[in-house]
Formats: structure tokens, sequence, C-alpha cells
């Protein structure tokens, strides 16, 4: 078949197209996982003086554990306790907590109170409906006790659902964006 | 060759003789080796090198004379014993056998000897407006992959994604298909055929045709034809508030023989849809497909160019979207989903923007020794995923990714010489796969650029009675990936993969009646870049995946056969086949969860282990008069991880239908029928513990009607069809659908069609 030599001639001249439409655009540019929170700092105040106890976990998703701070409280004391979000993987450490401050009506915070822990957690802020968000509360130290505290952070939640405004999770659903486990370790002194 | 006829005729003996010549209508050349049977005295013969046969000992009467070529059409010819003078056959070429159908430039009809089942044009009509993966579900040993009600992907035989091999119009569709809750991008609209084929077919298909292929079939370009031809299909559902129209346009041109054309267009929208007790809010969806080709054929030569494009925005469950193992578990406990709205057509976030490009160029010349073909083949896949996101980033893509996809593949289909039928045939594919950079997120799986080449060779010996093939293909795969290494250098590793396949098959027809095929094929499949690559949360699923880079080839071997019987009132197909996959790659948990500042999150790897699938496909069904049939489907699959003596995960559960119909016996061409069936899905017990984080659902009844009226308006065929799905509005869910942790099935469905062909 002579008509072989044009098909074949075809057959190659396509290859050589397919193969010079070729970029050099296979490197990967690094995406900054911009959304990535490593660390929730919680700064206690009480009267004159203040300290801060840091959930952290620089990796991300990845294989190293958190490492978490421990808690230490007086019996009778009552404090105001501010969140702090931040994105520590880059420098300088991005801070989290402006975006849930613009986006406070899709953003509540839970805290769970483990053990026989005496502390009970009041919201002292709210959004723009009224409802609670977390980033300012109030800590109540009850008597001498131990325990545990783990702080949640729903985005989208249902705020209306029963219970929600006065902290328990159980019916807000949305999705998690922080749940710190390991908790913290408390003590009431 | 006049004979005494009339001196037979006389005394009624048993002399006859029936002969004749087999030819082609438009060539007028001789066809050897065709195949003639006479129904009634049940007696058959094959045509010589002329074209001629002969059956003597024939007794007087009135029988049909069926007349097979391969690649024509069938031809039943009344005949009148004693015979005049002899038959001269002019037998029609099948257009679609041997134009647009040609997989790779094949003529031969795919994998005659493989288990085959489909949708004919006729039962296409009847699903208008579902998705490819929907379409086919009822079809027996095929299931359907779900996520949500709108993402839906085909399972043959228990294998899916990159185990299973497309072909949209004669291309392997290139999309991302490792993903569970990536459909595939094909509107089923554009074909007149969709074939499932269930063997291994790696000779023909090359690698990742381990479990089968699904052949999607757009007509051939209707040359020589001087009318305009079309359709129009609509379609209207209740559940999801859903519309659908099609439309196609095709003919020559005038004072132009040798060209011919074809436009086709889809357009699919749906709200959210409900299950029987709420909605399942977010769960719309829009698609807007086009396909234009445009052929010439004259003489010995062909030139054929297509494009297709496909869009679609589809919306994913919203209680779907959870943050970790607690939200997950909290989802589950729930009676109902978290968020349900009220109906809506909009498609919030999470969604997926899909869109498919395919281009192809064909051309073809035939000669004395047969037919030489090249294909070309150009696909862009564009996917992006929208989340739910923080800070406004709603409006960027979480996940966006280009496929680029170049394909060329070269067939000699051999002019038959004697009774041996073959083809030969090399492909070459290349494909680049790109992250757009700017999602604010780590991509899922990285760049990567691969080639595949591939050679081939298939041969046939075509008996009346039985055909034997056997084929052998030679394929490499090479790719390089382009990622980060855990120090955020560039690395650009290099992947190397060979693998010889091959396959014999036999079709049997002791008689009219019967077809039995037996095939044993081998297929492989390289890792996939995400099973070596993948790193990071999977969100809907709670889970963090961990690619594998020391993962190997895996090898299939599958055997499966096939008996088909049609007699009189009867009609059977069965399929039995057995399959042994060694490497075979899933996802393994590891013991330990991983904490993160989201939660606990389990961790699964990729690992490999060697498994053993067996099962039965069948359907049969029975006229008992004119009026009623009643009909059986079903199938069942039984996997096992022999390795780790095991069972395997997500296995379609055994499922059986029964259906009664009765139709009108009308004396003109119209039909009326009403189909009732009632279809049983047992719970899947046999599956791995500890690795899902929530037992199989309960198994569930369905009942299920069907009306349809077939008529003539304006000298055209039309069709009208209801259909009401889950007509008693049972809750259930089903174990195949990704989403069952979060919400039911589909409530009731009625859907309205009308199919209108011109």
């Amino acid at each position: 078949m002579k008509t072989n030599k044009t098909v074949y001639s075809i057959f190659f001249f396509a290859t050589l197209l397919l193969f010079s439409g070729c970029g050099n655009d296979e490197d990967p540019t690094p995406e900054n996982e911009e959304e990535l929170i490593t660390t929730v700092k919680l700064t206690f105040t009480e009267g004159g003086s203040s300290f801060v106890a840091e959930w952290k976990d620089l990796d991300g998703d990845g294989a190293n554990p958190p490492v978490v701070d421990d808690i230490t409280l007086e019996a009778g004391k009552t404090y105001v306790v501010t969140l702090d979000l931040l994105n520590e993987s880059e420098t300088p450490a991005e801070s989290i907590t402006t975006e849930i401050e613009e986006e406070d009506e899709e953003h509540q915070f839970f805290f769970v109170v483990g053990g026989n822990l005496a502390l009970t957690a009041a919201y002292d802020d709210e959004d723009g409906d009224g409802n609670p968000v977390g980033l300012k509360n109030t800590f109540t130290a009850g008597d001498a006790s131990t325990g545990t505290l783990t702080v949640i952070l729903r985005h989208e939640p249902n705020k209306t659902a029963s219970g929600v405004s006065d902290g328990d999770a159980t019916n807000a659903g949305g999705e998690t964006d922080i749940e710190t486990v390991p908790a913290f370790s408390v003590v009431i002194e | 060759m006049a004979f005494s006829g009339a001196l037979a005729g006389q005394d009624g003996g048993c002399t006859h003789r029936f002969e004749g010549v087999v030819i082609d209508q438009q060539t007028k050349e001789a066809l050897p080796v065709a195949a003639i049977w006479l129904v009634g005295p049940e007696r058959g013969t094959t045509s010589d090198e002329k074209g001629r046969f002969a059956i003597d000992g024939l007794c007087p009467g009135t029988y049909i004379a069926d007349i097979h070529y391969l690649g024509y059409l069938e031809k039943h010819v009344p005949i009148t014993i004693p015979m005049q003078k002899e038959l001269y056959v002019l037998m029609e070429q099948d257009e679609q056998l041997i134009g647009e159908v040609t997989v790779e430039g094949e003529a031969i009809k795919p994998d005659k000897t493989q288990s085959e089942i489909g949708l004919t044009e006729k039962e296409l009509s009847q699903v208008t407006g579902k998705s490819l993966g929907e379409s086919l579900q009822d079809l027996p040993g095929v299931s359907s992959l779900k996520t949500g009600p709108t993402i839906s992907k085909p399972i043959i035989n228990g294998l899916h994604s990159n185990r299973i091999l497309i072909l949209n119009n004669g291309l392997r569709q290139e999309g991302q298909q490792w993903g569970t809750e990536h459909a595939p991008e094909i509107d089923p609209m554009m074909a007149n055929q969709i074939s499932v084929i269930k063997g291994a077919a790696a000779v023909r298909y090359g690698p990742e045709a381990i479990g089968g292929i699904v052949v999607v079939e757009p007509p051939a370009l209707p040359y020589h034809d001087r009318h305009l031809h079309g359709n129009v299909r609509l379609m209207a559902a209740d559940n999801g508030r859903m519309g659908s129209a099609s439309t196609s346009l095709q003919g020559g041109v005038k004072g132009l023989e040798a060209f011919a054309w074809r436009l086709q267009t889809t357009g699919r929208r749906a709200g959210d849809f409900s299950a029987p007790d709420y909605m399942l809010t977010n769960t719309g969806l829009r698609e807007l497909s086009f396909s234009g080709a445009v052929g010439y054929k004259k003489n010995d030569w062909l030139a054929e160019i297509y494009y297709s494009r496909f869009t679609t925005g589809l919306g994913i469950l919203r209680s779907a979207h959870i943050g970790n193992l607690t939200d997950l578990r909290a989802a589950f406990g729930s009676e109902r989903p978290l968020f349900i709205e009220d109906f809506s057509y909009t498609i919030s976030n999470p969604r997926q923007e899909v869109s498919h490009d395919l281009a192809k160029l064909t051309l073809g010349r035939k000669g004395r020794l047969g037919e030489l073909k090249l294909i070309y083949g150009y696909q862009l896949n564009v996917r992006k995923e929208f989340d739910v996101r923080r800070g406004g980033r709603d409006e960027r893509p979480a996940l966006d990714m280009d496929l680029d996809t170049h394909s060329a593949d070269l067939v000699w289909q051999q002019k038959t010489w004697k009774k041996l039928r073959g083809q030969v045939g090399g492909s070459l594919i290349y494909q680049e796969n790109r992250n757009i950079p700017g999602t604010g997120v780590e991509p899922l799986i990285p760049n990567y650029n691969s080639v595949t080449t591939g050679i081939f060779a298939i041969e046939r010996w075509m008996e009346s009675r039985w055909e034997l093939e056997a084929g052998l293909r030679y394929d490499n795969r090479s790719f390089q990936v382009f990622t980060f290494d855990e120090n955020n250098e560039i690395i650009r590793p290099k992947y190397n993969f060979n693998n010889l396949s091959g396959t014999v098959g036999v079709v049997l027809k002791p008689s009219s009646a019967w077809k039995l095929t037996s095939n044993i094929g081998t297929g492989w499949r390289p890792p996939n870049v995400n099973e070596l690559y993948s790193q990071g949360l999977h969100h809907g699923a709670a889970t963090i995946e961990e690619g594998n880079t020391s993962l190997v080839t895996e090898q299939a071997l599958k055997w499966i056969n096939q008996a088909q019987l049609t007699k009189r009132r009867w009609s059977l197909d069965v399929s039995v086949y057995a399959q042994r996959i060694d490497n075979y790659i899933y996802l393994e948990p590891k013991p330990e969860p991983r904490l993160t500042i989201r939660g606990a999150f389990p961790v699964y790897s990729y690992v490999q282990t060697d498994v053993f699938m067996a099962g039965v496909d069948a359907t049969a069904s029975v006229k008992l008069s004119e009026q009623w049939t009643v009909g059986v489907k079903g199938s069942g699959l039984r996997a096992r991880d022999v390795s780790n003596d095991n069972f395997l995960i997500f296995m379609p559960s055994d499922r059986l239908q029964n259906s009664v119909t009765w139709s009108y016996p009308f004396q003109s061409k119209k039909t009326l029928f009403v189909t009732a069936s009632h279809s049983v899905v047992r719970r899947q017990n046999r599956f791995p513990e500890g690795i899902d984080f929530v037992d199989p659902p309960e198994g569930y009844q369905l009942i299920g009607l069907d009306m349809g009226y077939s008529s003539r308006l304006f000298s055209n065929d039309y069709d009208l069809y209801l259909e009401v799905n889950n007509v008693l509005n049972t809750s259930y869910r089903e174990y195949l659908n990704r989403f069952r942790y979060y919400a039911d099935e589909l409530g009731r469905t009625i859907s309205l069609r009308f199919n209108y062909k011109f």
C-alpha cells in the first residue's frame, strides 16, 4: 500500500505535535495552607495578673504530636479568658482571630470540662445576632479539683438549636475546625 | 443449476436443494464465509470463496433463512421450498459495526468472546435524563458507586474507578477517575448504544481494563443520506424538580455525497432532591453538554472530526461536610441530617465544577490488505472543587486540577484471509496533570507527566458454528511525579512499568437458539499517582489517607463465561465469572489515630494484597401470552482478601429483581405496556471488621412502576414513558452510597419522558 507512507507520516507528525506542546510547568508551586490553625492560645486574667496556656501542633495534619501546656487555677477565683488563634507555620505567625471576628455569626467556641474539674465557663461576648462567640469568656474555678478542658471551635453551627447558646455543642452541628485533643490538663488548687 | 424441483415437489420428498449467493450490496463483491441458517429444518452452512452456498435434503415448505456476516446487518429472508431459482442475498454493511464503534480502529464488534450486556437505543430513551452511572445500574452485574443523589460511578462485577475503563466514542475517557466522588464526565444521551463488557480486556485497551469496559457509542455518521434526521428527548421528574432536554440533528450535504454531519446537545437541571422524610439540602445539579461531528467518506478514504464538551456543576450534600470523627459519629447518630433547608435550585459549597473537552480525528484508508486507521485524540479535564471555607474563600477552589491527554492509535484491520481475521496496532498516550496554584490548600495529588505505549495483535478464526480468538499485547507506562519532600524541597521521582497481557476466547453457537462464550484474559494496572502520593485529609470521610511509594503493579486474571438462549417464549442470559487480582491496592487503617488541631483522625495507608472474586449475573424472561411477560434478574458476588483471609470492603451485596409486564396487543406499530417490578437488595454481611466506622446498612425492598406508549406523529415515531421509582416511599440506605452515613436514599420519584425521532 503506497498510501501507508502518507498515513505513517501523518502519524509521526501527530506524535511530533504532541510532544512539542509540552511546557516546563511541571514543578509545583508551594501552597500556603491559609486556613491552617496551629495554635490555640488562652489568656487567663485575674485581677492584675495574667498567664497564657497554649495548645500547639505546628505540622498541621502531619504525624508530629501536639504540645499542650498545663493549666493551674486558684479555687474560688474568677478569670477573664480570651482566645487567640494562630497559624505559626508562617513567619511571622498569622492571627486567625481576626477571621473569626469578621465571621462571628458563623463560628462558636465550646469549652468541655472533663474529669472532676469544678470549672464553669460562661460566654462574655456576642455576634451581630446577639448569640455568643466565645472569644471572650468568664471562667469560674470552684473547689480544688483536677480534670481536663477541651476547646472546640465549630464552623457554621446552628446557634439557635437547643442548649447551644449555653455552651452545649450536642445540637450545634456544623463542622469542627478545632478540637484540642489531647485536652489541657487543669488543676484547681 | 436448474434441478428437478417440480418432480420433487410432486412427491413431497425431502430431497430439495436451497442455494444462493451472498453479495455485498454496495460493492457487489461476493462474501465468503457468510453463515446461512434455515429456521425450521435447523440446518446451516457457510458460503464459499465465491459467496455460494447450498443446503440439500430439504422438505417442501416455507422457512426463514437467516444470513449473518460479520460487520453486516443480519438478513431474514422467507423462502419456499422447492425454489424456482437460486437466492441472491444482498448484504448491507452495518455502519454501526464497521464505522465509529471501532475502538482503536477495530472492525470486529468489540469482544464478542466476552460477556457483554448493554442498553439499546430504545432502552436509552427510557432512561433519558439519568447520568451514565444511573443509566447502567439496573443491568445485571453492574452497580453504582454513589456519593449522594447526583454523583454515580459504574461498578462492573465489584470493580470501579481505575479498575474499569470507559470508552467515550472510542477514546479512553481520561478524567480524575481515581476519586470515588468523581463521576464520569460523559453525557449518555450522545450515544445510541452503551455496552458493558465484563471481561478483562487489557489486550485491546491497555492498562486498567481489569474489571471491564463501558463502551459509549454515538451513532455512525449518515453518509449517503440526503435527509435531515434527528431526535428530541425530554424528561421531567418531581424529585429534585428536575428537567432534562436533549436533541440531535444529522444529515448529509446536498451535492457533496461524501460528507455527513451531526450536532447534539443536552441540558440537565435539578434542585435539592428529597428523601422520604426530609430534603437533601445542596444536592442540585447543572449540566450542559454538546457534541458535533463531520465526516468525509469516499472510495477507500475516511476522515472524521469529532468534538464534545461536557460541563457540570454539582452540589454536595451539606450535611456530609464534616470536620472530624466526632462530627461524623454525631452525623451518623442523628436520625436526620444536621442541615435541612427548604427546596432550592441554588448550588452552594461544597460543590464541584467540572468540564471535559474531547476532540478526535480519524483517518482511514482501505486497501487490498485491509484497512488502516489513525486516530488522534485530545482530552482536557478541568476539575474544581469548592469547600466550605473561612475568611471569604468560598469562591476559591480548594482543589483545582487540569488533566491534558493526547493519544494516537494506529490500527491495521486485516482483510479476511480464509477464515482468519484480525488486527494489529499500536497506541501512544501522553498525559499531564497540573495543579493550578492559588488554592491555599495542599494538593491532593501531585503534578505528573505520563507516557503509555502499547502494541497488540488479535486474531480470530471464524467457523460458522464457532469462533476462536486470541490476542497479545505489550505495554509500557512511565511517569514522573513533581512534588515536595518533607523538607519542602522539590523532588522528581520517575516510575516505569512494563507488562505483557494475553487473552483467549471462544464463541459457540450449537444451534440458532444458543450462544455460548468463554473468555480468559489478563489485565494490569500500574499504581495510580494518588495511591503513591496522596497525603492529607479526606473531607467527607474524616480520614487521613497516606500514599505508599513502594506499590507495585496490580495483576488480574479474569475468566468469564456467558450463555444466552433465545427460544420461542424463553430468553435467558447467564454470566459466571471468577477473577484473581494479585497486588490489589486498598486502604488499610493504621492502629493509631492522628491528633491534629481539628481532633483525632483515623489514618489509612495504601497497601497491597491478593484477592479472589467470583460471581453470577443472570436475567431470564418468559412470555406467558401475547399480553403477559414475567422476568427476573439478579447478581451475586463473593470477594475475598486471600492473603489476610478477610472480606473486601465496598463490594455490592446480592440483589434480585422480579417484574411483570402487561402489553396491549396492537395490530399496528403502536405499543403500550405497563411493568411492575419488585427489587430485593440484601444487607452486605461480608465486610471486613474495623475498617469502616459504621457497619453496612440493612437490606431493603423497592417497588417500581413503568408505563410506556409508542406511536407515530407526523409519520415519525414517538414514545411516552412514565416511571415511578420507590413507589412506597421507603426510607433506606445503600451500602454503595458513600453518603449513607449522613442521609437516606431518594424517596418516591415520578419521571415523565417524551422522545420523538425523525
